[in-house]
Protein backbone atom coordinates (compact mmCIF):
# COMPACT_ATOMS: atom_id res chain seq x y z
CA UNK A 1 0.00 0.00 0.00
CA UNK A 2 1.33 3.41 -1.00
CA UNK A 3 0.29 6.04 1.49
CA UNK A 4 -1.40 9.11 0.10
CA UNK A 5 0.65 11.58 2.04
CA UNK A 6 2.06 14.97 1.32
CA UNK A 7 5.84 14.98 1.17
CA UNK A 8 8.31 17.38 -0.37
CA UNK A 9 8.72 14.98 -3.27
CA UNK A 10 5.10 14.23 -4.07
CA UNK A 11 2.68 16.90 -2.98
CA UNK A 12 -0.55 15.87 -4.78
CA UNK A 13 -1.57 19.46 -5.40
CA UNK A 14 1.80 20.31 -6.93
CA UNK A 15 1.87 17.14 -9.02
CA UNK A 16 -1.65 17.82 -10.26
CA UNK A 17 -0.58 21.33 -11.28
CA UNK A 18 2.39 19.96 -13.20
CA UNK A 19 0.30 17.29 -14.90
CA UNK A 20 -2.46 19.71 -15.89
CA UNK A 21 -0.08 22.32 -17.30
CA UNK A 22 1.79 19.66 -19.30
CA UNK A 23 -1.35 18.14 -20.81
CA UNK A 24 -2.93 21.48 -21.69
CA UNK A 25 0.23 22.53 -23.51
CA UNK A 26 0.81 19.24 -25.31
CA UNK A 27 -2.76 18.24 -26.09
CA UNK A 28 -4.74 21.48 -26.33
CA UNK A 29 -1.84 23.82 -27.22
CA UNK A 30 -2.91 26.24 -24.49
CA UNK A 31 -0.85 27.93 -21.82
CA UNK A 32 -1.87 27.93 -18.18
CA UNK A 33 -1.47 30.68 -15.60
CA UNK A 34 -1.76 30.29 -11.86
CA UNK A 35 -3.86 33.12 -10.36
CA UNK A 36 -4.52 34.06 -6.77
CA UNK A 37 -7.32 31.76 -5.71
CA UNK A 38 -9.22 34.42 -3.76
CA UNK A 39 -9.62 36.52 -6.92
CA UNK A 40 -11.58 33.79 -8.69
CA UNK A 41 -14.63 33.21 -6.56
CA UNK A 42 -17.60 33.69 -8.88
CA UNK A 43 -18.57 31.88 -12.06
CA UNK A 44 -21.33 33.10 -14.36
CA UNK A 45 -20.87 30.59 -17.16
CA UNK A 46 -22.28 27.07 -16.95
CA UNK A 47 -19.46 24.62 -16.31
CA UNK A 48 -18.65 20.99 -16.87
CA UNK A 49 -17.38 18.98 -13.92
CA UNK A 50 -15.56 15.79 -14.89
CA UNK A 51 -14.01 13.36 -12.43
CA UNK A 52 -12.48 9.90 -12.45
CA UNK A 53 -11.21 7.42 -9.86
CA UNK A 54 -8.07 5.33 -9.77
CA UNK A 55 -7.52 2.17 -7.79
CA UNK A 56 -4.37 0.18 -7.20
CA UNK A 57 -1.69 0.45 -4.51
CA UNK A 58 -3.64 3.50 -3.38
CA UNK A 59 -6.95 5.02 -4.42
CA UNK A 60 -8.07 8.52 -5.23
CA UNK A 61 -10.11 10.82 -7.41
CA UNK A 62 -9.10 13.54 -9.87
CA UNK A 63 -11.41 16.20 -11.23
CA UNK A 64 -11.72 19.32 -13.36
CA UNK A 65 -14.33 22.05 -13.55
CA UNK A 66 -14.26 23.99 -16.82
CA UNK A 67 -16.55 26.76 -18.12
CA UNK A 68 -18.46 25.59 -21.18
CA UNK A 69 -17.06 28.29 -23.49
CA UNK A 70 -13.51 27.31 -22.63
CA UNK A 71 -14.41 23.63 -23.04
CA UNK A 72 -15.49 24.39 -26.62
CA UNK A 73 -12.13 26.02 -27.36
CA UNK A 74 -10.27 23.10 -25.79
CA UNK A 75 -12.25 20.62 -27.89
CA UNK A 76 -11.50 22.60 -31.04
CA UNK A 77 -7.81 22.80 -30.20
CA UNK A 78 -7.56 19.10 -29.42
CA UNK A 79 -9.10 18.39 -32.81
CA UNK A 80 -7.03 21.02 -34.58
CA UNK A 81 -9.99 23.01 -35.86
CA UNK A 82 -11.86 26.21 -35.07
CA UNK A 83 -14.82 26.23 -32.70
CA UNK A 84 -17.24 27.27 -35.45
CA UNK A 85 -15.83 25.08 -38.19
CA UNK A 86 -17.10 21.66 -39.12
CA UNK A 87 -14.98 19.08 -37.42
CA UNK A 88 -12.21 17.61 -39.55
CA UNK A 89 -12.43 20.15 -42.32
CA UNK A 90 -8.99 19.08 -43.36
CA UNK A 91 -10.44 15.73 -44.30
CA UNK A 92 -13.52 17.19 -45.91
CA UNK A 93 -12.21 16.79 -49.43
CA UNK A 94 -13.02 13.12 -49.22
CA UNK A 95 -9.38 12.16 -49.41
CA UNK A 96 -10.21 9.32 -47.07
CA UNK A 97 -13.63 8.69 -48.46
CA UNK A 98 -15.14 10.59 -45.56
CA UNK A 99 -17.32 13.63 -46.04
CA UNK A 100 -17.37 16.75 -43.88
CA UNK A 101 -18.11 15.78 -40.33
CA UNK A 102 -20.61 17.31 -37.97
CA UNK A 103 -19.84 20.57 -36.15
CA UNK A 104 -18.37 20.29 -32.70
CA UNK A 105 -21.37 19.47 -30.55
CA UNK A 106 -21.78 19.03 -26.83
CA UNK A 107 -20.99 15.31 -26.97
CA UNK A 108 -17.63 16.01 -28.59
CA UNK A 109 -16.90 18.80 -26.13
CA UNK A 110 -17.59 16.46 -23.21
CA UNK A 111 -15.54 13.77 -24.91
CA UNK A 112 -12.58 16.17 -25.19
CA UNK A 113 -12.79 17.18 -21.53
CA UNK A 114 -13.03 13.56 -20.40
CA UNK A 115 -9.96 12.75 -22.49
CA UNK A 116 -8.02 15.72 -21.10
CA UNK A 117 -8.67 14.44 -17.57
CA UNK A 118 -7.79 10.89 -18.62
CA UNK A 119 -4.39 12.01 -19.85
CA UNK A 120 -3.87 14.27 -16.82
CA UNK A 121 -4.60 11.25 -14.63
CA UNK A 122 -1.96 9.12 -16.36
CA UNK A 123 0.60 11.88 -16.03
CA UNK A 124 -0.33 12.61 -12.41
CA UNK A 125 -0.01 8.96 -11.33
CA UNK A 126 3.46 8.71 -12.85
CA UNK A 127 4.59 11.92 -11.19
CA UNK A 128 3.16 10.85 -7.83
CA UNK A 129 4.02 7.19 -7.67
CA UNK A 130 6.58 6.46 -10.41
CA UNK A 131 6.20 4.06 -13.32
CA UNK A 132 6.11 0.71 -11.48
CA UNK A 133 2.65 0.58 -9.83
CA UNK A 134 -0.32 -0.50 -11.92
CA UNK A 135 -3.54 1.46 -11.48
CA UNK A 136 -6.98 0.79 -12.83
CA UNK A 137 -8.72 3.92 -14.07
CA UNK A 138 -12.46 4.45 -14.09
CA UNK A 139 -14.28 5.95 -17.06
CA UNK A 140 -14.45 9.74 -16.48
CA UNK A 141 -17.91 10.92 -15.41
CA UNK A 142 -19.14 14.33 -16.49
CA UNK A 143 -21.92 16.57 -15.23
CA UNK A 144 -22.91 20.22 -15.27
CA UNK A 145 -21.91 22.50 -12.43
CA UNK A 146 -23.88 25.60 -11.47
CA UNK A 147 -22.61 28.70 -9.68
CA UNK A 148 -23.34 27.18 -6.28
CA UNK A 149 -21.40 24.04 -7.11
CA UNK A 150 -18.51 26.14 -8.41
CA UNK A 151 -18.43 28.20 -5.20
CA UNK A 152 -18.48 25.06 -3.07
CA UNK A 153 -15.71 23.43 -5.07
CA UNK A 154 -13.39 26.41 -5.13
CA UNK A 155 -13.55 26.66 -1.35
CA UNK A 156 -11.99 23.22 -0.86
CA UNK A 157 -8.32 23.28 0.14
CA UNK A 158 -7.26 20.59 -2.35
CA UNK A 159 -8.56 22.57 -5.35
CA UNK A 160 -6.11 24.33 -7.64
CA UNK A 161 -7.28 27.30 -9.69
CA UNK A 162 -5.72 28.03 -13.06
CA UNK A 163 -6.39 30.55 -15.78
CA UNK A 164 -6.58 29.31 -19.34
CA UNK A 165 -7.26 32.00 -21.95
CA UNK A 166 -8.74 34.26 -19.25
CA UNK A 167 -11.10 31.55 -17.98
CA UNK A 168 -10.69 29.90 -14.61
CA UNK A 169 -10.36 26.14 -14.36
CA UNK A 170 -10.59 24.17 -11.13
CA UNK A 171 -8.42 21.09 -10.78
CA UNK A 172 -8.17 18.70 -7.85
CA UNK A 173 -6.64 15.45 -6.69
CA UNK A 174 -8.08 13.77 -3.61
CA UNK A 175 -6.81 10.68 -1.80
CA UNK B 1 1.81 0.27 -50.00
CA UNK B 2 -1.33 1.56 -48.31
CA UNK B 3 -2.32 0.03 -44.99
CA UNK B 4 -5.80 -0.74 -43.76
CA UNK B 5 -5.87 0.59 -40.22
CA UNK B 6 -8.31 0.00 -37.37
CA UNK B 7 -8.50 2.60 -34.59
CA UNK B 8 -10.06 1.36 -31.34
CA UNK B 9 -10.87 3.94 -28.67
CA UNK B 10 -14.03 4.76 -26.76
CA UNK B 11 -13.30 8.45 -27.28
CA UNK B 12 -14.61 9.64 -30.63
CA UNK B 13 -12.39 12.70 -30.45
CA UNK B 14 -9.27 10.59 -29.95
CA UNK B 15 -10.21 8.38 -32.88
CA UNK B 16 -10.59 11.48 -35.07
CA UNK B 17 -7.34 13.00 -33.81
CA UNK B 18 -5.42 9.78 -34.40
CA UNK B 19 -6.78 9.50 -37.94
CA UNK B 20 -5.82 13.09 -38.56
CA UNK B 21 -2.38 12.40 -37.07
CA UNK B 22 -1.86 9.43 -39.38
CA UNK B 23 -2.57 11.71 -42.34
CA UNK B 24 -0.33 14.49 -41.03
CA UNK B 25 2.43 11.91 -40.53
CA UNK B 26 2.08 10.90 -44.19
CA UNK B 27 1.35 7.32 -43.27
CA UNK B 28 0.13 5.54 -46.37
CA UNK B 29 -3.46 4.74 -45.41
CA UNK B 30 -5.84 2.57 -47.39
CA UNK B 31 -9.10 1.92 -45.60
CA UNK B 32 -9.70 3.37 -42.13
CA UNK B 33 -11.94 1.60 -39.64
CA UNK B 34 -13.12 2.77 -36.22
CA UNK B 35 -14.37 0.87 -33.18
CA UNK B 36 -15.33 2.17 -29.75
CA UNK B 37 -14.43 -0.99 -27.80
CA UNK B 38 -12.71 -4.34 -28.17
CA UNK B 39 -15.89 -6.22 -29.05
CA UNK B 40 -16.66 -3.94 -31.98
CA UNK B 41 -13.02 -4.19 -33.06
CA UNK B 42 -13.08 -7.99 -33.13
CA UNK B 43 -16.18 -7.90 -35.35
CA UNK B 44 -14.39 -5.61 -37.78
CA UNK B 45 -11.20 -7.70 -37.66
CA UNK B 46 -13.15 -10.86 -38.50
CA UNK B 47 -14.91 -9.22 -41.45
CA UNK B 48 -12.23 -7.01 -43.00
CA UNK B 49 -8.61 -7.12 -44.02
CA UNK B 50 -6.71 -5.07 -41.41
CA UNK B 51 -2.96 -4.47 -41.53
CA UNK B 52 -2.50 -2.57 -38.27
CA UNK B 53 -4.51 -1.90 -35.13
CA UNK B 54 -4.21 1.10 -32.81
CA UNK B 55 -5.99 0.37 -29.54
CA UNK B 56 -6.67 2.07 -26.23
CA UNK B 57 -6.63 0.05 -23.00
CA UNK B 58 -9.41 1.47 -20.84
CA UNK B 59 -12.66 1.00 -22.74
CA UNK B 60 -16.15 -0.13 -21.76
CA UNK B 61 -17.73 -3.44 -22.91
CA UNK B 62 -14.37 -5.04 -23.79
CA UNK B 63 -11.10 -3.35 -22.89
CA UNK B 64 -7.93 -3.37 -24.95
CA UNK B 65 -6.21 -6.13 -22.98
CA UNK B 66 -9.19 -8.47 -23.38
CA UNK B 67 -9.28 -7.68 -27.10
CA UNK B 68 -5.57 -8.46 -27.49
CA UNK B 69 -6.01 -11.75 -25.61
CA UNK B 70 -8.90 -12.72 -27.90
CA UNK B 71 -6.82 -11.84 -30.97
CA UNK B 72 -3.90 -13.95 -29.75
CA UNK B 73 -6.19 -17.00 -29.48
CA UNK B 74 -7.52 -16.56 -33.02
CA UNK B 75 -5.32 -18.07 -35.70
CA UNK B 76 -6.53 -15.52 -38.26
CA UNK B 77 -5.93 -12.48 -36.08
CA UNK B 78 -2.88 -13.32 -33.99
CA UNK B 79 -0.40 -11.97 -36.57
CA UNK B 80 -2.02 -8.56 -36.94
CA UNK B 81 0.25 -6.02 -35.21
CA UNK B 82 -1.35 -4.07 -32.38
CA UNK B 83 -0.10 -0.70 -31.15
CA UNK B 84 -1.45 0.40 -27.78
CA UNK B 85 -2.12 4.10 -27.33
CA UNK B 86 -3.01 4.89 -23.76
CA UNK B 87 -2.62 7.33 -20.91
CA UNK B 88 -0.97 4.69 -18.77
CA UNK B 89 2.77 4.81 -18.23
CA UNK B 90 3.27 1.93 -15.81
CA UNK B 91 6.31 -0.03 -16.98
CA UNK B 92 4.78 -3.09 -15.30
CA UNK B 93 1.63 -2.78 -17.42
CA UNK B 94 3.63 -2.05 -20.60
CA UNK B 95 5.77 -5.18 -20.08
CA UNK B 96 2.61 -7.23 -19.54
CA UNK B 97 1.29 -5.94 -22.85
CA UNK B 98 4.52 -6.80 -24.67
CA UNK B 99 4.31 -10.35 -23.32
CA UNK B 100 0.79 -10.55 -24.73
CA UNK B 101 2.16 -9.63 -28.16
CA UNK B 102 1.65 -5.88 -28.37
CA UNK B 103 4.15 -4.54 -30.88
CA UNK B 104 4.49 -0.97 -29.62
CA UNK B 105 3.20 1.39 -26.98
CA UNK B 106 2.52 5.11 -27.41
CA UNK B 107 1.62 7.26 -24.45
CA UNK B 108 -0.93 10.04 -24.86
CA UNK B 109 -0.56 12.83 -25.78
CA UNK B 110 1.01 11.60 -29.02
CA UNK B 111 2.58 13.44 -31.96
CA UNK B 112 2.68 12.69 -35.69
CA UNK B 113 6.38 11.89 -35.34
CA UNK B 114 5.73 9.26 -32.67
CA UNK B 115 3.00 7.64 -34.74
CA UNK B 116 5.06 7.72 -37.94
CA UNK B 117 8.06 6.10 -36.27
CA UNK B 118 5.99 3.29 -34.80
CA UNK B 119 4.26 2.57 -38.11
CA UNK B 120 7.58 2.55 -39.95
CA UNK B 121 9.21 0.30 -37.34
CA UNK B 122 6.38 -2.22 -37.49
CA UNK B 123 5.66 -2.16 -41.19
CA UNK B 124 9.33 -2.08 -42.12
CA UNK B 125 9.45 1.24 -43.94
CA UNK B 126 12.23 3.79 -43.78
CA UNK B 127 11.60 7.02 -41.92
CA UNK B 128 11.75 9.91 -44.25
Amino acid sequence: MILWEKTMANDPKKMMEEAFIYVMEKMAFMFVDVPVKDEISNMDDVCFHVHMDFTGPTTGRLGLAIPMKLALTIAANVMGTEPDEPVMNIMAENIMGMGPDKPIDEDLIMDAIREILNVVCGRFLTLMFGDKPVFDLSVPQISRLDAGGWGEMISRPEVNVFMVENSPVLVYARG
Amino acid sequence: MAYNILVVDDSEIIRKVLIKTLLLANVSVGELYEASNGKEALEILRGSWIDLVFADINMPVMNGVEMIEMMSKDGLLDKIPVVVISTESSSTRINELKIKGVRAYIQKPFTPEMVKKVVNDIMGEDDG
